[in-house]
């Protein structure tokens, strides 16, 4: 890797307190991404991936705790500093989110505009008018006319209000931006058009991209490597031409991607028999093996290590090592 | 989203537009009522009598002539009873009758009167509605007051013995009747405490002094105050407090505080900013609902407001005065409802297009 | 409900106010049968509408328990009776005699005569009274009017009411104790002075140092047919001396036991609160299902209607219409229900708009059951729990309506209920004068009753909206 490393996850775990006792959400994940790259993460609801994201953003739910684990962004730790620390120096200004569902990140009854310049005047301490003005920038530089400061969120269609709300997390400039489904509520034509956006701002920008979705054929389009989660581990890692442009290693990649002509951005592949493993008590061994077509004996009884296929290339399959 | 070509001065249009015939309904409706079941005829009939009693007592000095007197008096008679319409059916006068409930020119009162000694019915009202007004807007404030301070505060602590208690109370409030409680208060605070008066608007004789007579009035309207903030305190507490919960819950709630927003902002601009048109919608509609429990509340406490006046009203059988009363208090009642409708257009730019 | 009816009350039942109210309810119904069994419709109107019941009840009373939690001890009403007397022979008079040890004067006295029969000259009956320091008074004489044309011996009076006479405001009383404490004790005291200060006071009193100090002992009460031919008789004949305290729970203005009308008011409230809710959430819902499922002109019909009757206020309307109608118990629920129905209206065609858009009706559209079947089979056993929860809310508004006009005195006459108790109540100023025992129990039995209801409605919420549940997050 000769880019410089933007963000590193070592060995994260996450897990949420319920009345059904804990449920590891997220179970020893460890990656990087470099900066200007872009990294897909993938996985049905319920895989862990969006728990990621909360993480790294430092916005998780009450009831989640991070039990261990360590995450860099340009080499300093974020995960063990206080969360005021972290949205003094970090949140926004390095690392910002880009929320699911786009119509509930946006207070219904503020600007949308004053809504996107808020944190230069809080955070940032600009005057108002030089906020306001960076702030119509940045509403330009997503792709719409400078008169939609003034408007409120429901004068605006669902694109436009997920340019908006990509407008905010632009606006105090970051390197790193998550992206958490950011097309899924939209129809496919609009979905386009933000899959474009979003693939100028990486190139305009130079910004280093996590891409949370459940869609495989939308994460080839936009991403340089991709990671596939499973029941809050990673199954496979690896850039994008080798995980799909090769063939995927791992049988769920597998079958994720056979599964990409019935995928209508809604919903799960719903012909993956069986259902997402419960993470309050997980299957013994590899976590997907009872919906693995492939699986035999000792899938069931121990929980195969990541595989480095080559030094870019992650499986977590027994059959693809011993 | 029918409205989204419409400004917003229209929509209010449309909006008054409809409670005018809201209005108009309730009118025609309880003038049909009066008239079908006869009230309509009993209460001309006897302000004919009235006035032929009067003019009896005026003529009878004049003519001498007990034959001629009676023709007077018959011919009279005739002519009151064609003039209001008694020797027609009640849904010929209809049209007449309901053009003299909007104008408010509903005659006299049976008993009731003004201070000053009026019994014109547009006079009473004249003279009570302010008393309504003073009692019921001081209660709302109160409310609110208490209502949305309390509400914010258990909302930042759901599920807290506070929490549990005040959803608790507020179903048991639910539970007691208003006047019931207006009682229970004379009992316990005017006769065993002697700390309050048992009733009216002013001590008798009244001070003479303002200042003294504004204290002599605030010490009269301490009890039905209370009562009134009290039956209505725990319903608001509670929406407060679950309106207040559910948006803090929201994700732009949290995508504020990411955003590196400090936490007086968000919630006065993320939260209290957002909640406050339900909670002005749900406290208000409560509180036009609780019109019911001020009519009993000032009879229960002689108050001489509507409510009391309402009572009278029934007490004394008063057709005509029931009748004014109820066109009042639905005119009283739409006129609130638009008055929200503009405020909350004023508050929620969603309805401001 | 995939959890099913046992299902459905555990979880109803996890809840202490479900099960606080459960209880309730069933107290309230058991007292309502209790009542109906042992004072039936006829019963109502003589215990509760025939002041022949109650004329010798003291007016106003404290129920008899205050005297556990007091230091001066009220009397309670006594009654002597003289029960079946022949006057015969030489013996023409019968007596009474009762030990009075009370620190206070009964509130009244008075003597009732049963069905006298009478053959000869029409007697002259004669009540005197010996005080236990041996002095004696004429309290009162009752004439018994002569036979009519007519009418042949034995003649009989006072058979359908008895004849009662309040000794305590006899003039001929007042006036023979102003003469004894003249002659006995030389106290000039005039007899009207006698009447106003109440003649008990001074029948059962001896001055000391110019005042009256109640004279303990033995009382006779002796009862003389004074007749100069032929034989009385009377089946009965009593003294009442009316106490300060009575029954269970005390007297109202006029002297009904309000234990009965208490006792009356359960079943009568129960039903009003229930029938108008059922009615009223039958109605609503039906029409909420048809404007939901059926939409169209039906549809815009039935939600203008729902619309307009949201803009009205409902109390002052309420009593119009019972005012014009006159309070009948009929008209007040018809009035409920004309009025009560909108809100419900509104919400069930929420969720019929929903459930007909969900994928069990599509299909079993798709495969092509009628409107009438899927509406029957489908859409009603999905709202059936909400209705049900719904009767239980709505009961007690309708019971606390029905409570506030009666206050108003728009209540059924015919029947009483415990806001009539509390609309005599106030306009007898009972608040003003501190009668507790009439104003807290009634008000108290409304609170309890809705709030059964309320506690019901509490309990029921986590299993029909299963949303109230504790989410868990995977």
């Amino acid at each position: 890797m000769s880019r410089e490393e933007a963000l590193r996850v070592e060995d994260l775990k996450v897990y949420y307190m319920t009345e059904k006792g804990y449920v590891r959400a997220v179970d020893e994940v460890s990656f990087n991404l470099s900066k200007g790259e872009s990294l897909a993460i993938v996985g049905e609801s319920g895989s862990g991936k969006s728990t990621l994201g909360m993480t790294l953003i430092r916005a998780l739910p009450k009831n989640a705790s991070i039990v261990s684990g360590r995450a860099y962004i340009f080499g300093d730790e974020i995960l063990s500093i206080s969360l005021q620390d972290f949205r003094r120096k970090f949140s926004w200004r390095l690392i910002s989110m880009v929320f699911q569902g786009a119509m509930n990140s946006l207070n219904p009854v503020l600007k949308v505009g004053d809504q996107v310049a808020e944190p230069l005047i809080y955070s940032g301490g600009l005057p108002k008018e030089e906020a306001r003005r960076r702030a119509t920038e940045t509403i330009e530089t997503v792709g719409l006319p400078r008169e939609f400061y003034n408007r409120y969120p429901h004068e605006l269609s669902g694109g436009m209000k997920q340019r908006i709300v990509i407008a905010m997390a632009l606006v105090m400039n970051p390197q790193i931006l998550i992206l958490d489904e950011p097309t899924s509520a939209l129809d496919v034509t609009i979905q386009a058009q933000i899959i474009n956006l979003i693939k100028d701002l990486i190139d305009k920008l130079g910004l280093s991209v996590i891409f949370i979705t459940h869609d495989l054929a939308l994460a080839s389009d936009i991403a340089d490597r991709i990671m596939v989660m499973y029941g809050g581990q990673i199954m496979e890692l690896g850039s994008t031409d080798r995980v799909l442009g090769e063939g995927p290693k791992h049988p769920y990649t597998e079958k994720l991607l056979s599964s990409i002509p019935r995928l209508r951005g809604e919903g799960m592949p719903d012909f993956i028999p069986g259902r997402p493993p419960d993470l309050s008590s997980p299957p013994p061994g590899c976590r997907f093996h009872p919906r693995c077509p492939y699986v035999f004996d000792r899938c069931m009884k121990e929980e195969p290590p990541l595989f480095n296929i080559n030094s870019t290339h992650l499986v977590k399959c027994w059959l693809r090592g011993d | 989203m029918c409205f989204f070509s419409l400004g917003i001065y229209s929509r209010l249009a449309v909006k008054a537009a409809s409670l005018v015939i809201v209005l108009l309904g309730v009118l025609l409706f309880v003038v049909v009522i009066f008239g079908a079941t006869g009230l309509s005829d009993r209460v001309l009939t006897a302000i004919v009598n009235e006035e032929v009693r009067l003019y009896r007592q005026a003529v009878a000095g004049q003519i001498r002539d007990p034959q001629a007197l009676e023709e007077a008096i018959t011919k009279y008679r005739d002519e009151l009873t064609r003039s209001y319409g008694l020797d027609r059916p009640w849904y010929e006068r209809l049209p007449n009758m309901l053009l003299r409930v909007i104008t408010l020119d509903l005659g006299r009162a049976r008993l009731a009167q003004t201070f000053k000694g009026s019994n014109l019915i547009s006079d009473i009202i004249m003279e009570r509605l302010p008393n309504t007004v003073i009692l019921v807007s001081t209660a709302i404030a109160i409310n609110f007051l208490i209502g949305i301070f309390l509400g914010v505060r258990i909302a930042t602590r759901p599920g807290s013995r506070l929490d549990r208690s005040t959803s608790f109370l507020s179903a048991i409030s639910y539970a007691v009747p208003t006047w019931w409680l207006g009682i229970l208060f004379i009992l316990i605070f005017s006769f065993y405490l002697k700390l309050f008066p048992y009733g009216g608007l002013y001590s008798s004789p009244p001070p003479q002094d303002p200042f003294m007579r504004a204290l002599d009035v605030v010490w009269h309207a301490t009890l039905p105050v209370s009562v009134l903030v009290l039956v209505n305190v725990g319903l608001t507490i509670y929406v407060t407090r679950t309106i207040v919960l559910n948006i803090a819950q929201e994700d732009f709630v949290q995508v504020a505080r990411v955003k590196g927003l400090p936490e007086g902002l968000v919630n006065r601009r993320y939260i209290m900013r957002v909640a406050a048109p339900p909670i002005l919608t749900n406290v208000i509609l409560g509180l036009a609902g609780s019109i019911g429990g001020a009519i009993l509340t000032e009879a229960v406490f002689s108050w001489p407001g509507m409510g009391t006046l309402f009572f009278e009203a029934i007490v004394q059988s008063d057709e005509a005065l029931i009748l004014s009363l109820v066109y009042m208090f639905t005119l009283v009642y739409v006129v609130a409802r638009f008055v929200l409708e503009v405020l909350y257009a004023v508050v929620d730019p969603r309805v401001r297009i | 409900m995939s959890a099913g009816f046992r299902g459905g009350f555990r979880i109803y039942w996890s809840t202490w106010t479900g099960r606080a109210g459960l209880a309730f309810l069933i107290l309230l119904t058991a007292v309502s049968i209790y009542t109906i069994t042992v004072l039936p419709v006829a019963e109502i109107s003589r215990q509760w509408n025939d002041p022949q019941h109650w004329v010798d009840y003291p007016k106003s009373s404290p129920p008899t328990w205050v005297n556990l939690f007091s230091e001066k001890k009220l009397l309670e009403t006594t009654t002597l009776n003289f029960g079946n007397t022949q006057f015969s022979g030489s013996s023409k008079s019968t007596y009474l005699t009762l030990n009075y040890q009370a620190d206070s004067y009964p509130s009244y006295i008075s003597l009732s005569i049963e069905k006298l029969r009478y053959t000869g000259t029409p007697p002259v009956l004669v009540l005197s009274i010996v005080r236990p320091d041996g002095y004696s008074v004429e309290a009162s004489r009752i004439i018994v009017p002569p036979p009519r044309p007519g009418e042949n011996p034995p003649i009989t009076r006072f058979e359908q009411a008895p004849e009662r006479v309040l000794i305590t405001s006899s003039d001929d009383l007042a006036r023979n104790l102003a003469q004894l404490y003249e002659d006995r004790f030389d106290v000039i005291v005039s007899p009207i002075k006698v009447l106003q200060d109440g003649v008990q006071r001074y029948l059962m009193s001896t001055p000391k140092d110019g005042a009256l100090t109640p004279l303990k002992g033995v009382y006779r009460f002796t009862l003389t047919a004074i007749q100069s031919s032929g034989e009385t008789s009377i089946e009965n004949g009593r003294i009442l001396m009316g106490g300060e305290a009575y029954g269970l729970m005390g007297t109202d203005v006029i002297g009904r036991d309000l234990a009965v009308g208490l006792l009356l008011g359960f079943p009568i409230s129960l039903f009003i609160g229930l029938i108008t809710s059922i009615i009223v959430t039958g109605l609503g819902a039906s029409l909420g299902l048809v404007s939901g499922y059926f939409g169209g002109k039906v549809d815009n019909v039935i939600q203008r209607l729902a619309d307009f009757m949201n803009n009205i206020p409902l109390l002052p309307i309420l009593i119009f219409l019972v005012f014009s109608f006159g309070a009948k118990l009929w008209v007040i629920i018809l009035v409920f229900v004309a009025f009560g129905w909108p809100g419900l209206t509104i919400l069930t065609r929420s969720i019929v708009l929903q459930l007909r858009e969900s994928q069990f009706i599509e299909s079993a559209r798709a495969v092509g059951a009628s409107s009438l079947r899927i509406v029957a089979r489908h859409i009603f056993p999905h709202i059936a729990p909400f209705i049900i929860a719904q009767i239980i809310f709505f009961t007690p508004s309708f019971i606390l309506l029905e409570a506030a006009l009666s206050f108003l005195g728009l209540g059924d006459p015919s029947l009483p209920t415990w806001g009539q108790i509390l609309e005599l109540g106030f306009r007898s100023a009972a608040v003003y004068l501190g009668y507790w025992w009439w104003i807290l129990p009634p008000g108290i039995l409304i609170i309890i009753t809705s709030l059964t209801f309320v506690m019901i409605s509490l309990g029921l919420e986590p299993v029909i909206n299963p949303r109230v549940r504790v989410r868990s997050r995977g």
